[in-house]
Parts: C-alpha cells; structure tokens; sequence
C-alpha cells in the first residue's frame, strides 16, 4: 500500500537544536545560503529542512568535540576518548544518510558546504518546486517588455499591423 | 529532369508532424518518419516541428516546409495504440507508426527495431565528449542515476546506482548524466557530466559509448537508436532497470538486458501498471492523484524497484562485458582518470571529519588510514538496513 513519508509537519516532531539549552550557534549552517525557516515551521519542506539541518549541527558539534579531544596529550584515555568520537560522528553520518534515503522520494538533494570540516551551508533542493521556491505545477504569470523601435518619422498609426491581447482597448 | 522533379514534388503530400513529448518519444518518432518514407518511397515531403530539434539534425528525410504553405497538413502525433499495450505484443516504435496509418489511411510497417538518429561523418570523427573533458581516449559507459520529476515511480534508489559504480571501480568509467532541472543524484566516483550534454553531445557520448545502464529513460532508446562505431557488435549493450511500470514488449529492445518484474507482483500481474509516481511530490501535478501513484511503497521505493538489486544489475553489465568482449580500463588508465571523478560533498566530508572514506574496495587506494574503530563501509551499513525489510 502506497504510504507517504511520516509526517513531519506535526509539531514537535522536529528536534530543532534552536531550542536546546546548550544551542551553539556557530555550529547551526545557513539552509541555501539563507538563515534556516523558524523553529516550528509547519510548511513540509521547510520541516525537511529543520531535520536535515538538526542533523549537520549534531554533526559540527561532533566534530568540534573530536578536534578537542585531539588538543589533548597523547596517552591511553586520548585515544578512547578520539574513537568516541568517531563512533559518535559515524552514528550521525548514518542518521544523515538514513534521512537522505527517507527523503529520496520527494527528490530530495542535499549538498553541504563545509569548511574545515564543518558543514556552514546546506544546499537542498525539493522535487516540487522549481529554484526560485514556485511549485512546478503552479500557473504563473510572466511579463515581458519587448521594445521594437519604428523607423525614424513613423508613428504608429501608420504601421500596417493589428495590436491585440488584455489590457489593450485598441487605441494607440 | 528538373522539371520533371518540381512536377513530382507538386503532387508528392507535404506532411509537417507535431509533437512536443519528451525527447524519448520523439526518438520514436524517428522511426515512423523513417518507415513512411522506406514503405512510401517519393509519397511524402516530411518536416517536423517539435521539442529537442537536435534530434533531427542530419535526418535524411526531412525538407524545409513552411507552416504557413496552404499545400502544407499540419499533423500532431500522438500514440493511443499506448492504451493497448498491455493486451497487445506492441512495441513503443509502433506507436507513431500506427497514428500515422489511421490519419493518413496508411499501411506503414516497421522496418527495423529501433529509432532514427543520424550523425555526420565529422560528428562520428570528434574526440568523444569523455576524451574532450579528460584529454584521455577512455572506454567508458554512460549512467542514468536519477529521472524526470513528472514520473518519479521510475526512479532507482541512488545508492543502489552507487552500488553498481562501486562494483566497477577501476574497471568501468562511468560517465553520468542528466538534465539539471530533473532528479540527478551525484554519484561518487564518476565522469560528472550532469547538465553539461546538450542533446547533440549527449547523442555524440552515446556513439562513442560501450553501453548505457539507466532506468526506462530517453537514453535506453538513444542507446537503440544511434549508430555504433565500426568495429564494435551492432548493438550497444544497455541494461534497463525498469520495474513494473511498463509492459516489457512496449519498451524493450532485443538486444537490451530489461530488468522488469511484470508478472511478479499483483500490480503488474497482467502488464505494466502505468502508475506515475511513488509518493506524492506535491507539486501541484495531477499525478499525485491516488490513482497515479504506486499501490505497494518498500523502502521509499515501488515494492518492484525494490526488488532489483544492485548485483542484478551489475550481473547483466558482466555479461555484456564477456559475452560481447567489451572494453574494460586498463589499470594505468583508471589510474590517470581518477583525478577528474566526481567525489561528492557527502564523501569529502566523512573523509575530513573521519579520516577515511566510505565504500572502499581492495586494493583501493581509497582504503581507510588511521582509523580503526567501526571500519564497516556506511553505504554498506545503509543497503543491509534497507534489505533488512
């Protein structure tokens, strides 16, 4: 039976880091170069958005914690606590992997930005709205100024041709 | 005699066909136009008005004709015989072939199974789109890892494609493809030629390719339809992962490995489903009617895709590859084409973070260093989950 992703736009169903006590801001990436949609977003792509994001903030926060851990002297408890870290990090790529294969459906395309390791951008794109965020399907209207200039001396009226469409009453 | 010739085109119909379907079904197009004219000889002047014109560039059966010649029909073509392709051995090819002989009261047969598409001698000389981006003369086969956003039930799961690549590496280049606009996963470890084959190049890269691997698409029939270089077998390899949407003696051709699943499943006991799409996309399309969509979703995929595995796939390339004595990279130029492989953002980044890659083969360099907890590839992690079911 054909069954949808589960519903992500019930409130709360997003962990939103936003709203976590030890939040660290520097570690939350921009979504399409963009600030992310506010915490409860309930617009579905926007909610595919929070979790994608939640998920690379984990990850930063990760790795920020891994490259701390390798600041430290090496001995015994460094080199437990550096594999940790990596366990921690492979368990949030995974997640990040499980949400790519969850969302592939609705042609979802995420691609982070990363600087030295931590992800400050993500670019996501939805299968049902164009780049400019329009849904594909959607009627829209487009309009266009074609200017023809007419040779010099003429007006016109004196142009053999017949000026038609909305808006135009025929008289020029 | 020339005059002889002006008399013979006043009396010869002058036909221009319409159609703006995707490039896929203008390739069968191709093949109506051709038959018209090898079972009409000196009947028709035929012109054309539709989408990728490319498709018609070289086409020795076309004149120029003006829309506005009052001596010129005007003819749109569409394909109904479609409806009957679950009760008829009919082949897609037959589609415009048949519209043409209820509009015209025609008897135009089928004279070779597959469409039309020229290519200039000069066009056949070029470097192949691969060697002109590499500067290396590489074998190489064409990959479709993704499909349009209208008919998102043919889709594949990328990383089953990425699977099939990984099964490959050093062996097979792969140049993937796509149209910017559509659902193109980048897949790691490929020639990354996703929006940049523009439809005369794409034909180009499918002339010079061993075989093409990719879901029910424009590139199965182009795979069909163009020429192959001399000194190869007549028809290119191709393997089609396509499910159960469509009716295997509608889209397949002879030569094709078609990976379909029609009768396996009760949705497509009795034919292709024809449904349009796994989930709703909610773009505002009426396919995302529930009558268009998938009735039996495993793992965000139609149960039939699903049940294609990545070994399937790459089972049928290693065929091609043997039966066929097919090209294979030489190690000195896997080695020298591995610079311009895609490797995507996901991979560079579990490589920064973590200090190795995912999905290494042996004797890859790509092997992990450094680190020795939890070595088990991720993608490998993620396809068992997603067999698990």
């Amino acid at each position: 039976m054909n069954t949808l992703p589960p519903d992500s736009s019930r409130p709360g169903e997003v962990d939103d880091p936003r709203s976590r006590p030890d939040f660290r801001p520097e570690h939350y990436p921009l979504a399409n170069g963009h600030g992310a949609p506010p915490v409860g977003a309930m617009e579905r792509n926007d909610r595919i958005t929070l979790e994608f994001l939640a998920v690379y903030y984990d990850l930063n926060c990760d790795y920020a914690q891994l490259l701390e851990v390798r600041q430290r002297p090496p001995s015994p408890e460094r080199v437990g606590a550096e594999r940790t870290c990596l366990q921690t990090i492979e368990k949030g790529l995974i997640a990040r992997d499980r949400l790519e294969d969850h969302y592939a459906s609705l042609g979802v395309l995420t691609d982070p930005i990363a600087r030295e390791g931590f992800t400050r951008d993500l670019k996501i794109h939805f299968g049902n709205v164009d780049a400019a965020g329009r849904r594909r399907r959607d009627y829209y209207t487009l309009t266009a100024y074609v200017p023809i200039p007419l040779p010099e001396g003429a007006s016109l009226k004196h142009v053999p041709m017949k000026i038609e469409g909305p808006g135009f009453d025929g008289e020029y | 005699m020339g005059l002889a010739r002006a008399a013979l085109r006043c009396v010869m119909q002058k036909l221009i066909l319409i159609s703006h379907l995707s490039p896929g079904d203008l390739v069968m197009l191709t093949a109506a136009v051709r038959d018209l004219h090898r079972c009409y000889p000196g009947r028709f002047l035929t012109d054309v008005r539709t989408g990728s014109p490319e498709l018609w560039i070289h086409n020795p059966h076309l004149v120029p004709l003006e829309v506005d010649d009052p001596a010129v029909r005007l003819l749109p073509c569409h394909y109904p015989l479609i409806r009957l392709s679950n009760e008829r051995p009919v082949h897609f090819l037959h589609g415009f072939i048949d519209y043409l002989n209820q509009a015209l009261d025609l008897r135009i047969r089928l004279t070779r199974l597959a469409g039309d598409i020229h290519l200039s001698e000069a066009e056949k000389s070029l470097p192949s789109v691969v060697e002109q981006k590499t500067g290396l003369n590489l074998p190489y086969w064409i990959i479709v890892g993704g499909g349009k956003l209208d008919l998102t039930i043919k889709w594949w799961h990328f990383r089953r494609w990425q699977a099939v690549v990984d099964q490959f590496r050093g062996r097979i280049l792969f140049a993937q493809v796509g149209e910017k606009h559509h659902y193109h996963p980048p897949l790691d470890g490929v020639l990354d030629l996703r929006g940049q084959t523009p439809m005369r190049e794409l034909i180009r890269l499918v002339y010079h390719a061993q075989g093409v691997v990719c879901p029910v698409t424009a590139l199965m029939h182009l795979a069909a339809a163009v020429e192959v270089p001399p000194g190869r077998a007549p028809d290119r390899p191709c393997v089609v992962v396509a499910g159960g949407r469509e009716p295997a003696t509608w889209e397949a051709y002879p030569s094709h490995r078609f990976l379909h699943t029609i009768g396996q499943f009760p949705c497509c006991a009795n034919g292709g489903c024809w449904r349009s799409r796994t989930v709703p996309l909610g773009d505002g399309d009426d396919k995302d009617e529930p009558g268009a969509l998938c009735v039996d979703v495993v793992n965000q995929l139609p149960r039939c895709m699903d049940s294609i595995t990545p070994g399937m796939v790459a089972g049928q390339i290693e065929h091609c590859i043997r039966d066929l004595g097919l090209d294979l990279l030489a190690p000195d130029q896997a080695r020298a084409v591995t610079p311009w492989l895609h490797r995507g953002t996901q991979a560079a980044l579990r490589a920064l973070m973590c200090g190795y890659f995912s999905a290494p083969s042996a004797g890859s360099e790509d092997e992990p260093a450094g680190v020795e907890s939890n070595n088990q590839p991720q993608r490998t992690t993620v396809w068992a989950t997603m067999t698990s079911s």
